[in-house]
């Protein structure tokens, strides 16, 4: 039994080695980028390293309590042979960081307790705990794992990814047409559009006085004459006043017509 | 939970009596142990018991319950005692165990308690760490990541402040500054009658402005001529001139 014990225990620690060996090298290696590296060093490459170093505590974590492990807590450490001579075998045992075993290393090597910090943001942590009750601790945790399983529902979903990516695409997209855009320049500065839409007598006319422009201004003249003529007719039982009046309302519209016809074909 | 607080509390504190210390050998360091001061010592051991009967420790296999041994020596620096529970001559189950540097007795740690010291070490500096790494991380939807160093700023705006006050004159600057101050003093030398007429300057000035371009002896005979006109001629320009070029002087020298 106590053969066995000792087997599992020898084991358990060369595991434990290993992993705190590999932990070790991610450390290292990180330490290194940021000495040499800094200048190319990216927050999500930084961002990396962490998680990896987190996910090694984390294996070391699950290894400490396994429920295989043997009974480590059981095993106590004591000091048998102090020197204050150099041990070359210890020195290599520890890459030279414990050189001699001598009595004013031991008790800081054999220390439990942690640094002040730690030990403050303990006594924090734990007045927290005491201050929160079951009840409002037990609703946080609900929360908590909502959020948790909507954000692996997400990331688990790799279509969902990708909706949501071309629908960050779209997002992107200009939010306004630039055809559109000129076009109604085009219509507020020169009445491009609005030509068209207002009566269709005048603009008959303009399309054959393009090719002519001499012929142009004396055709709409004639039709100016037409509709004078047109409303003299109308009004014959009180022709001295009112031709007069309504003679003046049609001349100012005629002429502003004549302007916007002939700003976009000479243009 | 209460007795890991208290194996914390023991494994946390050590304890020392100076006046044993140079006199501490595996004959008496039972009994330096067994001080009352001692926070690792329970009273109600047998070794209290054998002593109070004024017996040797040999009889101590033959009762039962909380004792302590000298388990392990190294004179005169290192002793280790144990303090185990017997049930029978034969069979006793270990509870706790000290050594003792140099005086200083310490409780020994179980390797659970040191690999968890450890480890909860190397994680909060591993969080301190990444702490101080995401606070200077800075992020826009459109640049990205980037990093913003605080200190260094601050560093920087410390650094012209000391340039701007160890920036000394050049010798240039003085000899020009001292030759400037002459000139001016011998241009415009301090008049007496500055401070009784504060209204008279308006008036003179306008009468100045002619008199000036024509040439500078009339102002003197007009002074010898009439008493009250020589006392406003000189105040203005003393006054005015003067005034505008010391602030740019001084701009320069700062």
């Amino acid at each position: 039994m106590q053969q066995r014990e000792e087997k599992q225990l020898e084991a358990f620690l060369e595991s434990l080695v290993a992993r705190v060996a590999h932990l070790k090298g991610s450390l290292q290696s990180f330490i290194y980028k940021l000495e040499n590296e800094y200048d190319r060093l990216t927050w999500p490459s930084v961002l990396d390293n962490f998680a990896l170093i987190s996910g090694q505590l984390n294996t070391i974590n699950k290894l400490l309590r396994n429920e295989k492990t043997p009974s480590y807590k059981s095993q106590v450490i004591i000091p048998l042979l102090l020197s204050p001579d150099r041990d070359e075998e210890l020195a290599k045992l520890t890459e030279h960081r414990v050189p001699v075993f001598s009595h004013e290393i031991v008790p800081d090597h054999l220390r439990t307790k942690p640094d002040p910090e730690v030990e403050e943001q303990e006594k924090h942590l734990s007045a927290e705990a005491a201050r929160i009750g079951p009840e409002v601790a037990q609703k946080q945790i609900q929360a908590l794992n909502k959020l948790c399983s909507n954000l692996l529902e997400k990331l688990n979903n790799p279509r969902e990814d990708r909706d949501s990516e071309t629908s960050a695409l779209r997002q992107n997209k200009p939010s306004f047409n630039p055809a559109d855009t000129n076009a109604l320049v085009a219509a507020v500065g020169f009445g491009k559009g609005l030509s068209k839409c207002r009566p269709p007598g005048p603009v008959a006319p303009g399309h054959p006085g393009q090719p002519m422009m001499q012929t142009g201004p004396t055709l709409q003249q004639v039709t100016i004459a037409g509709a004078s003529g047109h409303q003299a007719g109308m009004s014959g039982p009180v022709a001295p006043q009112q031709p007069g009046q309504p003679g003046k309302i049609p001349s100012n519209i005629k002429t502003n017509i004549k302007s916007a016809s002939m700003h976009p074909y000479n243009r | 939970m209460a007795t890991v607080d208290l194996r914390d509390n023991l494994l946390g504190i050590s304890w020392v009596d100076s006046g044993w210390v140079p006199i501490l050998n595996p004959s008496n360091v039972l009994e330096y142990f067994s001080e009352r001061s001692n926070p690792f010592y329970d009273r109600t051991c047998n070794n209290e018991v054998v002593k109070m009967q004024r017996s040797t420790l040999d009889h101590l296999t033959q009762l039962v319950g909380v004792e302590y041994i000298l388990l392990h020596t190294q004179e005169p620096i290192l002793y280790i005692i144990r303090k185990q529970q017997r049930q029978s001559p034969t069979q006793v189950i270990p509870l706790a165990d000290y050594y003792i540097i140099a005086g200083v007795v310490y409780q020994a740690p179980d390797l659970g308690s040191v690999i968890s010291s450890r480890a909860l070490s190397a994680v909060h500096g591993i969080q301190s760490a990444f702490d101080e790494a995401m606070s200077f991380c800075r992020y826009h939807p459109s640049k990205g990541y980037w990093w913003h160093f605080k200190d260094q700023e601050e560093k920087e705006r410390v650094k012209p402040k000391s340039k701007r006050k160890e920036e000394p004159s050049s010798l240039f600057q003085r000899q020009r500054v001292d030759t400037l101050l002459l000139d001016l003093r011998n241009k415009f030398p301090p008049t007496f009658y500055q401070t009784k007429p504060g209204e008279k300057p308006v008036p003179v000035e306008v009468k100045k402005e002619p008199e000036v371009p024509v040439e500078t002896v009339k102002p003197q005979e007009e002074r010898e001529t009439k008493p009250p006109a020589p006392p406003a001629p000189p105040r203005p320009p003393p006054q005015t001139t003067p005034n505008k070029p010391p602030p740019e002087k001084r701009a320069r020298v700062q």
